[in-house]
């Protein structure tokens, strides 16, 4: 029998998202890394005669969005024994953080005005004039999480996977985590861990932002009610499992979960002193990513106007996605109870915008 | 010589009150050999309810009247108001008592949640008296800038309930209410149809619906229809939704809209990575208790209107209104300042087509509709002989038009200089009775006025 030293595989301990694996792997980019992008447009400019008004609304966006991950960073402690062309292996300490660190700086300038026909004393020359009911052009600049963080919170509750983060992009106002750890571990859920961050965030932010909340009340007194805010829609549930254990380069695979860790065969014999282990990590991301905006302007049951657009936000990033099984791999000396950290990547680099093209799921094995 | 009209006014303005004709003539082409049409009246009596400068409860005074009234069966008018302080709300008055105005709500009110009102940006009645409201709320001491969104309903008079609010679970479903409410109509039993977003089950996508909740407790609410999804009969998703108006009946007109062209976002490999799609405005028709919409029109191309013609299309704006017989009724805004109103399926009248006073018609209200089967509008125009702005407010019953007020008219004591019509859909009761905002040549004051057949 061969003794296996217990040995810890991580892709960094501590947990850190940015030193995860890319929930989408790339070829050069196995680990998540940060992207960065920015993007404007026109969501909606309307003019229009109703009643005795005469209306005028504008809505643009300038985007600035930074985001680490979406990634997934895992760690586990395997120590047992080989015989034959067997291991008998325990796991513990297995833990599992999966989500994205996100920045999201946007500028959405925006104009309406209102005006109203009033005709001139009826003796007098009886000549009408446009009268401003109200207007504004703005162009607020603001975190668009943080501004909308009471509301995650109220949806998500007070253990709510969102958290301030620091800074890890230059540029955005606030930087945000969405994050979500394993309910359950490998053995608990026979060999397979989950972590699911979801949220989901429609609102109108109008009224939350104090520079234009002067505007909003005097519109408002006149039961003119302009709207303009994010869908967000996110949910990111990662499968991960254990596939593989190679001591030496020697491969045991079948791995047959039990009560504490698991089993596994492979063709040759358990080499008697192992020095390296890897472990083949295997993930099955699921991606809901939608970031819609809506904008609108109505009053009582009179009239209403409204656009609606989304942001391609894995676009913005230059990320294109494949969903599908990854393959990743940790490696360790055996009986090793640290791991390297990752130089090049993590929260702490200097950002600048990276392109991460990712490649088809058969093709996406790296190695740490 | 002094017409009859111009008698009656004189007759109107020595009694303090006033009883005009309506001054029959056709807008619009006649109905088709056979279709049946209700009566016109062929005079108002009208009188002040509320004038600006009149008292609210609370010891303040009526300084501002937007212009959104109701008028419901209980005999009750309901009217969204500025008191001489600047606080904005909802009174209502009784027909038969109008010196006695109940405040239903208003900025500042603390609500049965605690939340308190920072403002009122929907509301609706219905023929039982009851009162629903859209409200911003704030939360017990929290930041007056980050509210939260909800529907409230009062039965009975006895205060505001929460009906429907932020997070709150959507009866008979997984899913929950969103943030941001769009629209409410208050209907049969006490039932609520609210074009509302909201979240489904696990916090998946947001989605914009038509929510049916019903009064009762132990009602079973439901998503009568969403968006994105697929409309029966329509091709293309629809893309968001508007203002809805419910019958009594339960069936519903709803403002929606669907792209077309292009697609909501374009592949990342692109410069383009979304931008403003091209809508198409779409009503949708169904009834509230059914899931599926059982017709839409869609209003895709523009199409020069012609009177007594098929419906032009172009763009919803305007909220739609259905009529107590189910025919929906609205104004298509063809082109930005271009708008043709469309009753029973026909073109009534258009921009630039002649007022029955003469003069050309640039825009139109909303038309509301009695539960008698009249519909009530307005014309809009310019009078170039005068050099003025003219109104008239038309009563049609699907075939002919009555002519109820113009443009300095003289109503007791006063001439009309302007006239608030459309902000609501129930302007009208079953008794044929009106209520509506005017403006008077003072230039200062405002009166919410009641018109009653004659």
């Amino acid at each position: 029998m061969v003794d296996i030293n217990r040995t810890e595989l991580a892709t960094s301990d501590p947990l850190d998202l940015c030193k995860g694996f890319a929930l989408f792997p790339s070829i050069g980019a196995v680990r998540a890394g940060i992207s960065s992008g920015s993007h404007g447009g026109t969501i909606l400019h309307k003019s229009a005669h109703i009643l005795v008004l005469r209306g005028n609304f504008s809505f643009a966006y300038e985007v600035l969005l930074g985001v680490c991950g979406p990634s997934y960073a895992v760690k586990f402690d395997l120590e047992g024994s080989g015989e034959g062309k067997q291991i008998d292996m325990k796991v513990s300490n297995d833990e599992m953080w999966a989500g994205f660190f996100v920045g999201f700086t946007i500028q959405f300038p925006m104009s309406a005005a209102v005006q109203y026909w009033k005709p001139g004393h009826w003796y007098s020359p009886w000549k009408g004039h446009w009268h401003d009911i109200g207007s504004f052009s703005i162009n607020p600049r603001i975190d668009l999480l943080g501004v909308i963080l009471f509301a995650i919170i109220k949806i998500l509750g007070p253990d709510s996977a969102l958290a301030q983060i620091n800074n890890f992009l230059p540029g955005l106002i606030g930087s945000w985590g969405f994050t979500g750890y394993n309910s359950t571990n490998f053995v608990a859920g026979d060999g397979t861990m989950t972590a699911e961050p979801v949220m989901n965030i429609p609102i109108n932010i109008i009224p939350l932002i104090p520079a234009i909340g002067e505007v909003d009340d005097s519109l408002n007194a006149i039961g003119l009610k302009i709207a303009s805010g994010p869908n967000l829609g996110i949910g990111i549930p990662v499968h991960t499992s254990l596939t593989k254990v190679d001591l030496d380069g020697h491969a045991y695979e079948g791995l047959s979960w039990n009560s504490s860790g698991f089993t596994a065969s492979g063709d040759d014999d358990v080499p008697a002193n192992p020095s390296t282990m890897s472990v083949r990590v295997t993930h099955n991301p699921d991606l809901t990513f939608l970031l819609g905006w809506f904008a609108s302007a109505s009053l009582f049951k009179l009239f209403r106007i409204s656009a609606t657009f989304n942001i391609d936000v894995l676009g913005i990033l230059g990320i294109t996605i494949s969903l599908g099984t990854y393959n990743n791999t940790l490696s360790n000396t055996v009986g090793s109870l640290a791991v390297d950290s990752c130089n090049t990547c993590g929260a702490q680099q200097a950002a600048s915008p990276v392109r991460v093209i990712f490649e088809e799921p058969a093709l996406a094995d790296g190695a740490v | 010589m002094p017409s009859r009209r111009d008698f009656i006014k004189a007759l109107g303005g020595a009694l303090g009150a006033g009883v005009l004709t309506a001054a029959g003539g056709r807008v619009g082409a006649p109905l088709p050999a056979g279709a049946a049409a209700p009566p016109l009246p062929s005079a108002y009596a009208y009188s002040t309810l509320i004038s600006t400068g009149g008292a609210l409860p609370g010891g303040q005074s009526l300084s501002f009247l937007p212009g959104p009234v109701m008028i419901n069966d209980a005999g009750k008018a309901i009217f969204y108001a500025k008191e001489a302080s600047g606080t904005m709300g909802v009174y209502e008055l009784d027909i038969s008592q109008p010196a006695s105005v109940r405040k239903v709500v208003r900025a500042g009110d603390v609500l049965s949640d605690g939340t308190t009102v920072g403002h009122v940006y929907g509301m609706d009645t219905n023929a039982n008296g009851s009162i629903a409201v859209l409200i911003y709320a704030i939360e017990p001491g929290g930041d007056p800038n980050k509210g939260l969104h909800g529907a409230y309903l009062e039965r009975g008079g006895n205060g505001m309930q929460p009906a429907a609010v932020f997070n709150q679970q959507i009866p008979g479903t997984s899913h929950r209410f969103g943030s941001h409410f769009t629209d409410i109509d208050l209907h049969s039993n006490d039932d609520l149809a609210l074009v509302t977003y909201y979240t489904t089950d696990g916090g998946g996508v947001g989605q914009s619906g038509l929510i049916h909740l019903p009064s009762s407790s132990n009602g079973t609410g439901r998503v009568v229809v969403s968006s994105p999804a697929l409309v029966h009969g329509q091709q293309g998703q629809v893309s968001s939704l508007g203002l809805v108006h419910v019958n009594a009946k339960g069936d519903y007109i709803l403002q929606a809209q669907k792209p077309s062209g292009g697609a909501l976002t374009t592949a990342s490999s692109g410069q383009d990575l979304g931008g403003p799609v091209r809508q198409d405005s779409l009503l949708i028709k169904g009834n509230i208790y059914r899931a599926e919409a059982s017709d839409f029109v869609s209003l895709a191309w523009p199409q020069y209107p012609k009177p007594g013609g098929p419906p032009p299309s172009g763009e919803i704006i305007y909220g739609p209104r259905i009529s107590a017989s189910s025919e929906p009724a609205y104004v298509v805004h063809i082109t930005d300042e271009r708008q043709s109103l469309v009753l029973q399926n026909r073109t009534i009248i258009s921009s630039g087509d002649l007022a029955p006073a003469g003069w050309t018609v640039i825009s139109i209200s909303p038309p509301n509709s009695s539960p008698d089967g009249l519909y009530y509008f307005t014309l809009m125009g310019f009078d170039q002989a005068n050099d003025q702005n003219v109104f008239q407010l038309i009563a049609h019953n699907g075939s002919e038009a009555r002519v109820m007020l113009s443009m300095l008219d003289t109503i007791g004591d006063k001439r009309i200089i302007n006239l608030l019509w459309g902000l609501h859909t129930d302007q009208a009761d079953s008794n044929g009775r009106l209520a509506f905002v005017v403006e008077w040549d003072d230039q200062a004051t405002q009166s919410l006025m009641l018109a009653t057949p004659a």
